[in-house]
């Protein structure tokens, strides 16, 4: 049987008066009359004039069931197959989603909501089950009352923060099918950081729910008050064998709270610090201790505050591991490649900062990597003289796995130089040609000076003014000329002479590994660049590899869920601490969201979740199913409209039998 | 002139039922109105008309011997006198002129058909050339005048073939037409004149010579003096593609009004060039008009 959408829709059939009024009112003007000169006739006003009953029948009838048609096809009607399963009821079914983020262990939440969730369950007589969110996976437990009662008592909130748009989209497929009544029961404290994103639209989906907020604690306006967090905590070197470990403290009240933090290190502790922190602010507090004394440590505020787990934060006390470099050399060493390794040694060895980031000489890894151990832990690798040495102990392959691997390796020619560029062509590192060393014949000329520097590049934006001034005094007095060869390589050339021949070349690997190749070697002999101050920045802005950019130069701090890989597997953060997962040392901290008193009134967030509250609402649900199961008719009612409509076009367009009859009786 | 008309036979809607023009000009002339036109002038003229018992004095020129030896009887034999003077009759065949309103029997051209027959009939019979100029925006047909039987006969033939249609031009071939009469010459001119008055005297200014006359006839039907009875009518223009809306009772005064002072200019101006001038309504006798041209003729 038909059945409407929009029946509403239907007292638009009421317009069918329109065409009968019409019929009834109006006598139409389409006479045609063919006259001799219509000289003197003037236009005029013509009667209308009113009948008793309506005129044209046939059109009037088509033009009502033109209006019917319309008001039909409005309506959006659709064929009730007899065969839809019609949806029986086997009684109503309630979902408790009882929410388990860290916050609501604070501010008795989740006491006030294992209370809510067993009055619920014993007020109702209908099947009742219990959904657990707050994480990345939902859980669902559908017991007898008894063991549900039993298996709240028994719950504790998890570590991971809070996600409740997970909870949302999943809610709808865990009802029962065939139910006459799915009842929802959302019993969280709707913290603002977790269901500030949450949307979904229960309602339309055929869902009645119900917000239970607990966890409040005379909260006003979504506000909760008494909470201080430990929000950071790090530990960076502090001079000769001592570190210091600051820690930033915030006071999420709106009233200035004074608190004591004390750092809790090898089973004791080992020193207290007293802190006031405005209201809604931070304060930073330092301890300092001997390095090496301890591997991790505790910073802890004492506070008897509403909200515990943000109270105190694990960290590690050991450095992270400096960066490493080393350097590949011919078996005999000449003094220029000494003098080479001496400047370049030192200027690296220079490059990182008072902290742990670091640099260090490892020439154990170098000569690790140079006899075919690619799992070595190496940055830069400096090739110096690259020569004929390098061809005989098939340096190539290494160093290409290096460099696939993501490291940047930097290297300077040896003697001959048309040996050195030949090698690393032969290996498919550069394609560049050898033309002449220019400069190399005398020392007396003036030496070769650096070209101005290409305005977007990453180097005129580390040198400007003084250093680039600087840079642009170094001296070359000789350098090897490169063309382009017929292999072309994604190299770039950052640095030229003021001629425009190339002082730097570097080519980009697939894996993030960099090769930096100088026509020149990095002694006083070709030129002064190592002496001057530009030395360093040069280096380390043309050997910055994504593999440095990446390592991290502190231990990695995640949150609970979080998952960081390794080399045999995944370490999946669970409760904060201190954890040594393979080489790393991680600390795992809870999510700072989690801290935060602002919740959400069920006011608002019924905005988000379909409309006002609800108790029985599943019309909507059962036509979305219906609609599956129906045939629209809507595109039936639109084709039978046109033709009418074009019925209706030619019947009513004036006809010609007047004026036909009356020519013929002209030209007979 | 009699002074008794059988006006039955000069009605319309009788003759309307008369196909042939030469019964229909009989009928008319030698019925309704015997004895109204000038007797033929018997004479030396070279078209035979009749025989007649032969009176003493009589010139035996005119015995015909092969009847007396038949018959032993004296008869003389009587010839038509032509006149010198020419009957040209210039009928309007506009789409126009087709014209039938819903009281009318026959069209306006019906009923210009029938009184050029008669026209030419009396004018034959009075041993006139006779001639006739057919036109629309083109020359339909054009018989110059001549005398005789035959061009008679002609002139019914043509009548039978005038069909309406095209527009109203009327100076085309108006040249053509003039400059092909011959000596003293009469136009018989049958249009409704619509959209004429500006032009159409200028036409006629050759009947200020006197050696010509002109008789303009113009032909309205019913509904053009008094406009068709309907609520409202959607106008349309015969010769035209104008089209007006419009209920007649609500412009009917004004409509004959502007009707009359048009007829009423358009004589004046034709007066002005001694054009003699008449309305017909298409539901009218024919006496009216045969009257008109009969006085003119006599007068000559």
């Amino acid at each position: 049987m038909i059945e409407f959408a929009q029946p509403a829709a239907l007292w638009t059939a009421l317009a069918i008066g329109l065409p009968v009024l019409a019929h009834m009112a109006y006598r139409r003007v389409t006479k045609k009359f063919y006259f001799p000169s219509i000289r003197f006739i003037r236009p005029s006003q013509i009667p209308r004039t009113g009948k008793r009953r309506p005129s044209d029948i046939p059109l009037l009838l088509i033009r009502i069931i033109l209006f019917l048609i319309t008001a039909t096809l409005l309506a959006d009607p659709y064929w009730k197959s007899e065969t839809t399963p019609v949806t029986e009821g086997s009684g109503e079914e309630v979902l408790i989603a009882l929410d388990l983020s860290p916050s609501m262990s604070g501010w008795d939440g989740l006491k006030e909501a294992k209370e809510k969730a067993a009055e619920i369950i014993n007020s109702n007589a209908e099947k009742v089950g219990l959904l657990i969110f707050g994480r990345s996976e939902l859980e669902k437990i559908e017991l007898g009352k008894e063991e549900l009662l039993k298996k709240i008592n028994f719950l504790s909130h998890y570590w991971t923060k809070g996600n409740a748009q997970l909870m949302l989209d999943q809610v709808p497929s865990m009802f029962s099918k065939n139910v006459t009544g799915r009842k929802l029961i959302i019993i969280s404290d709707f913290q603002k950081s977790d269901w500030q994103t949450a949307y979904s639209n229960l309602v339309e989906s055929g869902i009645s729910y119900k917000l239970v907020k607990v966890g409040q604690k005379n909260g006003l306006k979504g506000r909760r008050f008494n909470n201080v967090s430990v929000m950071d905590a790090r530990a960076v070197p502090a001079g000769p064998e001592k570190i210091r470990i600051w820690s930033v403290v915030r006071n999420w009240d709106d009233v200035n709270k004074t608190v004591e933090v004390d750092l809790f290190a090898g089973g004791k502790v080992q020193s207290i610090v007293t802190a006031s922190v405005s209201p809604l602010g931070s304060t930073q507090v330092q301890f300092v201790l001997r390095e090496g004394d301890f591997a991790e440590a505790l910073v802890r505020v004492k506070s008897e505050d509403e909200f515990k787990l943000d109270n105190q934060r694990h960290l590690w006390l050991k450095a992270p591991p400096a960066r490493r470099f080393g350097f590949w050399m011919p078996e005999q060493e000449s003094d220029e490649t000494d003098d080479e390794k001496s400047f370049l040694k030192t200027a690296v060895a220079s490059a990182g900062d008072n902290g742990w980031n670091r640099w260090e000489w490892n020439q154990d890894q170098a000569d690790g990597l140079r006899l075919g151990d690619d799992q070595l832990k190496l940055e830069i690798l400096m090739v110096l003289g690259v020569g004929k040495w390098f061809e005989e102990e098939q340096l190539g392959r290494p160093l290409k796995i290096f460099l696939k691997n993501g490291g940047v390796v930097l290297a300077t020619p040896g003697e001959p130089f048309s040996s050195s560029v030949s090698v690393l062509r032969s290996n498919g590192l550069m394609g560049y040609n050898f033309v002449r060393v220019a400069g190399g014949a005398t020392r007396s000329r003036n030496p070769f000076r650096i070209g101005s520097l290409d305005e977007e590049s990453a180097l005129a934006e580390v040198f400007a003014g003084k250093s680039a001034r600087d840079l642009y005094l170094s001296a070359i007095h000789k350098f090897g000329i490169l063309k382009p060869g017929p292999v072309e390589h994604d190299t770039e050339i950052p640095l030229r002479d003021r001629e425009g021949r190339p002082l730097a070349l570097v080519r980009n690997f697939d894996g993030g590994g960099k090769l930096v190749f100088f026509p020149f070697r990095m002694n006083t002999v070709w030129t002064d660049i190592p002496l001057r101050n530009s030395f360093l920045p040069l280096l380390m802005e043309l050997t910055q590899g994504k593999g440095i950019e990446s390592s991290s130069r502190a231990w990695p701090v995640l949150e609970p869920g979080e998952e960081l890989p390794g080399n045999q597997g995944l370490f999946t953060a669970g409760k904060p601490g201190a954890y040594r997962f393979e080489d790393q040392w991680v600390e795992v901290v809870l999510s700072s969201a989690e801290s935060s008193p602002d919740t959400f009134s069920q006011k608002e967030l019924s905005e988000s979740l379909g409309g006002t509250l609800k108790n029985t609402e599943i019309k909507l649900q059962d036509q979305i199913v219906l609609e599956k199961e129906n045939d629209p008719l809507w595109m039936w009612f639109a084709i039978a409209a046109a033709i009418l409509l074009i019925i209706e076009m030619f019947w009513s367009r004036p006809t010609q039998q007047n004026t036909s009859s009356q020519a013929n009786s002209i030209h007979a | 002139m009699a002074a008794s008309v059988d006006h039955q036979l000069l009605d319309p809607n009788h003759l309307n039922q008369i196909e042939d023009y030469s019964l229909l000009a009989r009928v008319v002339v030698d019925g309704a109105l015997p004895g109204i036109h000038r007797s033929l002038r018997q004479g030396r003229g070279s078209e035979f008309y009749q025989y007649r018992p032969y009176t003493r004095g009589e010139d035996l020129k005119l015995v015909d011997w092969k009847v007396f030896a038949k018959r032993d009887e004296l008869v003389s034999k009587t010839f038509q006198e032509s006149t010198n003077f020419s009957v040209c009759l210039v009928i309007d065949t506009s789409a126009s002129m087709g014209y039938q309103g819903e009281a009318s029997s026959y069209s306006k051209l019906r009923y210009a058909k029938m009184l050029a027959a008669c026209f030419a009939y009396i004018a034959h019979r009075q041993g006139d050339r006779l001639g006739l100029f057919a036109y629309s925006d083109v020359v339909k047909e054009w018989i110059r005048p001549r005398s005789g039987s035959g061009q008679l006969n002609r002139i019914f033939s043509a009548l039978r073939g005038l069909e309406s249609g095209g527009s109203t031009a009327h100076k085309f071939g108006w040249e053509q037409m003039v400059s092909g009469l011959p000596g003293r010459a009469m136009i018989i001119f049958i249009s409704d004149f619509l959209e004429a008055e500006d032009t159409l005297a200028e036409q006629l200014r050759f009947s200020l010579s006197s050696r010509y006359e002109s008789l303009c006839l113009q032909l309205l039907d019913p509904d053009e003096i008094d406009l068709p009875n309907a609520d409202s009518l959607r106008f349309a223009e015969l010769e035209g593609d104008r089209e007006v809306s419009t209920s007649p009772p609500a412009i009917r005064e004004k409509y004959k009004i502007e009707m009359n002072e048009f007829i009423e200019d358009l004589g004046k101006k034709l007066s002005s060039v001694s054009s003699e001038f008449e309305t017909l309504i298409s539901n009218q006798d024919l006496g009216c008009a045969l009257r008109r041209f009969l006085g003119m003729r006599n007068r000559k």
